[in-house]
C-alpha cells in the first residue's frame, strides 16, 4: 500500500513549492505596490541602499526575478535617492546572487537532461570558436538585457568557463544597467503623469 | 552506438526568454504607472533657500518650489528648519489644500 503515501508525498511537494511561490508572489506584489517613502520612513533611507542589495542578491538567485527588483530600485530613486549609488548596490547583489548560481551551476551538472546537456555543448563549441567575443558579450549582455542572468551564468559554469572572467564582465554591465534603471524611474514618474 | 541528444534550439530558448521579459517589463511598468498616479503627495529636491518656516527645493529638472511648513510638519533627520543645509536632498509629503497650495505634513532629510 504505498500509492497513497506517494500521491501524499507528491502533494505534499506541490503544495510546498505553492506556498514558497504565493509568499514570494505576496512579497514582491506588497514591495512593488509600495511607496518609496513609506519603504524609506520603515527602513530609513541610507537602509534603503542595504535594502537594494539584498533585492539585488534575491534577485540574482531567482532566475525569473518577480516583480519589485527593478520597481523598487526605480521608485527608490524617484523617492530622491541617488541613482548611481543605487545602481551599484542592486549590480553588486545581484553579482553574489549570479555568484551563487555559478556556483550551483557546476554541482547541478550530472543532474541535467541529455538535451540541456547537448544545449550546453553546442553554446560551448560556438563559445569556443570565438574565444575574444565572450568578455564584451557578457558586458553588453549585463548591460541591456532585462533577461535573467542566470541562464548564461549556469550555461558558462556548467562549460567550466572562469568564475570571474563570467561574473567580473556581467557585474560591470549589470552597473551600468541598474545606474540607467533608477535614472529611468527617476525621470519617467513626472513623464507617466502627463502621459496617463 | 548511443544516439546523440538534440540541443534546443537556440532561437526557440531566446523567444521564451524575450517573452518572458517583455510579460516581466509589462507588470512592472503597470505597477509604476499606479506608482507614479499615488506619488503626488511627495516631492523631492535639493534645498535651494530657507527662510523661517519658508523652504525653496530645487527638483532633478531644476524646478524650484517654494513652501510653507506647518509648524507641526514632522521632520525627519532634523530637529528644526534651521539645521538644514543648502543643496541637502529633502523628501517633502503633504497634500494640496483647497487653494491648491501645497501643505507640508512631512520632511526627510536623505542620506546620499
Amino acid at each position: 500500500m504505498t500509492e497513497p503515501k506517494t500521491v501524499r508525498t507528491r502533494l505534499y511537494r506541490y503544495g510546498m513549492l505553492a506556498l514558497v511561490v504565493a509568499i514570494y508572489l505576496g512579497v514582491s506584489i506588497t514591495l512593488a505596490s509600495t511607496q518609496a517613502d513609506t519603504l524609506i520612513d520603515l527602513i530609513g533611507s541610507d537602509n534603503a541602499y542595504l535594502l537594494m542589495f539584498v533585492l539585488g542578491i534575491i534577485g540574482g538567485l531567482t532566475t525569473f526575478t518577480g516583480v519589485p527588483y527593478h520597481l523598487v530600485l526605480m521608485s527608490l530613486a524617484a523617492g530622491g535617492l541617488s541613482p548611481v549609488l543605487l545602481g551599484i548596490c542592486t549590480a553588486m547583489g545581484v553579482m553574489i546572487g549570479d555568484s551563487t548560481m555559478f556556483l550551483i551551476g557546476r554541482n547541478v551538472k550530472a543532474a541535467l537532461s541529455d538535451r540541456v546537456m547537448a544545449t550546453v555543448d553546442h553554446l560551448t563549441s560556438f563559445l569556443t570558436k570565438r574565444p575574444r567575443m565572450v568578455t564584451p558579450a557578457l558586458v553588453a549582455y549585463g548591460a541591456v538585457s532585462p533577461f535573467s542572468n542566470d541562464f548564461i551564468v549556469a550555461s558558462l559554469s556548467i562549460m567550466g568557463y572562469s568564475f570571474w572572467r563570467t561574473v567580473i564582465p556581467l557585474a560591470i554591465g549589470n552597473t551600468f544597467y541598474n545606474i540607467a534603471f533608477a535614472y529611468f524611474g527617476l525621470y519617467a514618474y513626472d513623464a507617466i503623469l502627463e502621459f496617463f | 552506438m548511443t544516439k546523440r541528444a538534440k540541443p534546443y534550439s537556440i532561437p526557440k530558448v531566446i523567444a521564451l526568454g524575450i517573452g518572458a521579459a517583455v510579460c516581466f517589463s509589462l507588470l512592472s511598468f503597470w505597477f509604476m504607472v499606479v506608482q507614479a498616479k499615488r506619488a503626488g503627495h511627495r516631492i523631492v529636491g535639493d534645498v535651494v533657500a530657507v527662510e523661517g518656516q519658508s523652504i525653496t527645493i530645487a527638483n532633478v529638472r531644476g524646478q524650484a518650489t517654494t513652501f510653507i511648513v506647518q509648524e507641526d510638519a514632522r521632520l525627519f533627520g532634523i530637529d528644526e528648519l534651521s539645521d538644514l543645509v543648502l543643496g541637502q536632498r529633502l523628501m517633502i509629503r503633504g497634500r494640496p489644500n483647497e487653494d491648491a497650495a501645497f501643505v507640508v505634513e512631512g520632511l526627510r532629510v536623505l542620506v546620499d
